[in-house]
């Protein structure tokens, strides 16, 4: 472990949510070890693994949790929603089913995560142009519907991979360092008591929907 | 311009047609207006009304000075990266602050368990008005109440229950006490005890532990945890004092209580430790007792842990029979083995259960998680063979926490090798009986958790293959070593990763995570233990979600 990988300024957690084979694993392993694996089998239990990205000029570590999709249910289900401040939902665009059990785990979200949590919507295996069976657009007007970001990734070549986790993670990084503004350690603020932070969910929704595109 | 002029009047005539439906719509929308502000209105009332309610009941309640409860809204910072606040119903009664999504909701989350523990202050440089906060020796919660008397009553009667639960620790054991002997007579019913499952209650439950070990004296509140007893404060004083070696003395009221500690503890109990360490005592020796001077009692302590003077040696042993319980001698006497299972405390167990609530079911499960063989003994041995070390490692072998218990007063070398069985210690031999009691008894008793046997194989490893993930669970808790390499070249992990134990897999991992992250943050730390407790909980409560099928995942 290098010393630079040590330190950092935010510690993040996220998870990988969504239906078993549609390639959370190695969305993680392209992120956090930059590879990718075609025969990989079904996660055992819950994998981790960090990675570090800057966000202006602050270092942000991302501790990713990523398991089965079976896994729910189980043992681990509260301890892998908790202290969760986001989550890469991905479903597979070559297969339907996917992207309808989306749904399914906005659900599980809303019922274990805390309910700030920033949810990304990734869609996963954009490689396979010849088999979509997701619309591009069907699934942004969906993400845009139930606020969630969305991009469309692909582990195997590493398309939108790290931009996924960047603009989560930025994401994530605008709330939290909004609210420690709000409570300054020295208390020479001027704001009025009661002041709940805005939602700034829309603009980065539609940042990160045009970083897409311009891709 | 003809046709302008129609275009014009075409147009007009269109307006008057809407003209109507204009009308229509200012009149709905006026009406809608008086209604929203009839709803308003009822809701601001309404609101009133439940605020006035909580502040009533709050106010009856906090009359009752003995036990201050008090429930209402309250908001809650939550603990992640996130900072924020939550509403939730909170309540306090029995010495715990809980809460609830909202008042009616069946789902409760302790905050507090015991409030002894736990000091209230206001906060007043928050960003919010009304702010307290609950500091206990783990975590800091901060709540937000809904006005300036709500917030006064919740510090009251927050600082009220704390003080009302100290004085009550003191006077509990009378009341125990006298409980069981009430349900005894008339089969009286007290709802509060099954609101109260502490462990310590548990644990002073057990015939023979309404007194101390070692002087008898009533209302004992400490326990050492490596012999399984319970003792006043004056004996714990002396325990304390002959070193954590002999004995590893806690607090019942005021430490924290591992689920494992306790269920050993009541597998155990001043009665069955006392068989063994007081089998033999001689007229001259002067018992401890409650008033005795201290120097009568360290003498007596001392002689009974120390120097095991009235412990019953082998040979006596193998003539008395009162080992016969669980060790079991051939009619000719030149042939043993050790009964599997720690019944024998069974018997006293369930009279004590059936007159409380103990859940019974919750011990039974985990004392057979892999027994039921045909055979309930372990293998037969000479007698010449029969030594306190390996009567150890054969107890343990067969989760026989008493003739552990027996061998340890015998001295046995926990961390002895036997070279009859790969070189294996007896937390190796703890590990083959499936169970997690021989384990934490031999851990608590300085057993080491790292050693090798000749495959290479850590206690950790064993508990692997052998899928057992509660043992898994304990070792990662006491912080075992998980990279330890067997004789093929093969860490924890590898073999659980081979067999698909799922949950073992993702313990494994996330106490590689933890040591990553232990370095320079505490975050990590205590996300592990989470996990952690949330596991050692299901196996004490439904150990059958840990038992999962190889292929369930």
């Amino acid at each position: 472990m290098s010393s630079k990988d040590d330190e950092y300024d935010y510690l993040f957690k996220v998870v990988l949510i969504g239906d078993s084979g549609v390639g959370k694993s190695n969305l993680l392993s392209r992120f956090t070890r930059n590879e990718f694996n075609l025969e990989s089998k079904s996660t055992i239990g819950v994998e981790f693994a960090t990675r570090s990205i800057q966000v202006d000029g602050k270092t942000i570590k991302a501790q990713i949790w990523d398991t089965a999709g079976q896994e729910r249910y189980r043992a681990i289900t509260a301890a892998y929603y908790r202290g969760a401040v986001g989550a890469l939902l991905v479903y597979d665009i070559a297969k339907h089913l996917t992207y309808e059990n989306v749904e399914r785990w906005l659900r599980e979200l809303r019922d274990h995560a805390d309910q700030n949590i920033v949810i990304m919507l990734v869609g996963n295996k954009s490689d396979l142009r010849h088999l979509r069976a997701v619309l591009t657009e069907e699934a942004k007007a969906f993400a845009e519907r139930n606020g969630l970001s969305f991009i469309e990734t692909s582990a195997l070549d590493s398309t939108n991979v790290d931009l996924a986790f960047q603009n989560i993670l930025t994401e994530i990084y605008r709330i939290v360092s909004q609210k420690q503004i709000r409570d300054p350690p020295e208390g020479d603020t001027i704001r009025p008591q009661n002041v709940e932070p805005i939602d700034v969910k829309p603009t980065m929704n539609s940042d990160s929907v045009r970083k897409q595109c311009c891709q | 311009m003809h046709a302008c002029t129609t275009y014009y009047h075409q147009g007009e005539d269109l307006c008057e047609d809407l003209q109507p439906f204009f009308k229509k719509l200012a009149n709905e929308i006026a009406v809608m207006r008086v209604e929203t502000n009839k709803v308003e209105k009822e809701l601001e009332n309404s609101h009133g009304l439940v605020s006035d309610t909580e502040i009533t009941s709050a106010l009856c309640n906090s009359a009752d000075k003995k036990s201050p409860k008090l429930e209402g809204y309250l908001f809650k910072r939550t603990s992640n990266a996130f900072k924020t606040w939550n509403r939730r119903w909170f309540y306090l009664f029995d010495n715990k602050l809980v809460y609830r999504r909202r008042s009616g909701d069946e789902h409760e989350t302790v905050m507090e368990d015991d409030l002894r523990i736990c000091t209230v202050k206001p906060v007043t440089d928050g960003e919010r008005r009304f702010c307290f906060e609950i500091v206990s020796p783990s975590k800091n919660h901060i709540l937000q109440a809904d006005s300036e008397d709500m917030f006064q009553l919740w510090i009251e009667a927050l600082q009220k229950g704390i003080g009302a639960a100290i004085q009550k620790i003191q006077s509990i054991d009378i009341q125990k006490n006298t409980e069981i002997n009430k349900s005894e007579n008339s089969g009286f019913d007290n709802n509060n005890k099954t609101k109260s499952k502490r462990a310590w209650e548990q644990i002073i439950k057990l015939p023979g532990n309404n007194v101390c070990a070692d002087c008898k004296a009533h209302r004992p509140q400490w326990a050492s945890i490596n012999l399984g007893i319970v003792l006043c404060i004056d004996c714990s004083g002396v325990h304390r004092s002959l070193g954590v070696h002999h004995s590893k003395v806690r607090s019942l009221t005021l430490d924290d209580w591992e689920p494992e500690v306790v269920k050993l503890m009541t597998e155990l109990g001043n009665t069955v430790v006392n068989k063994i360490y007081e089998a033999k005592v001689p007229e001259s020796i002067q018992k401890a007792s409650d008033q005795c001077p201290g120097t009568i009692r360290e003498d007596w302590i001392r002689k009974k842990y120390v120097e095991k003077l009235f412990v019953m040696d082998l040979s006596e042993l193998l003539q008395s029979d009162s080992l016969s319980d669980g060790l079991c001698l051939n009619s000719n006497k030149d042939k043993w083995r050790v009964k599997k299972g720690a019944k024998a405390n069974e018997v006293l167990k369930n009279q004590a259960e059936s007159e409380s609530d103990c859940d019974e079911n919750s011990s039974c499960d985990i004392n057979q998680q892999t027994e039921e063989e045909d055979n309930n003994y372990g293998a037969e041995e000479t007698i010449e063979n029969l030594h306190s070390n390996l009567l150890l490692y054969k107890a343990a072998e067969s989760y026989n926490l008493i003739v552990m218990c027996q061998a340890f007063a015998l001295g046995a070398e926990k961390s002895w090798t036997n070279e009859q069985d790969k070189n294996r210690q007896p937390l190796h031999a703890a590990v083959i009986s499936g169970s997690v009691l021989p384990c934490v008894y031999l851990l608590l008793n300085g057993a080491r958790l790292n050693v090798q046997d000749q495959d290479g194989k850590t206690p950790l490893h064993l508990a692997t293959s052998e899928g057992h993930t509660a043992q898994v669970c304990l070792f990662l808790k006491y912080r075992a070593d998980q990279h330890v390499k067997d004789n093929e070249d093969k860490v924890p992990l590898t073999l659980a990763e081979e067999k698909e134990h799922a949950d073992i897999v993702t313990l494994l991992r996330l106490g590689r995570l933890n040591e990553e992250m232990r370095d320079n943050e505490t975050t990590g730390d205590e996300m592990f233990n989470d996990v952690v407790r949330d596991f050692s909980r299901l196996a004490y409560s439904n150990p059958e979600k840990l038992q999962r099928q190889k292929y369930d995942v």
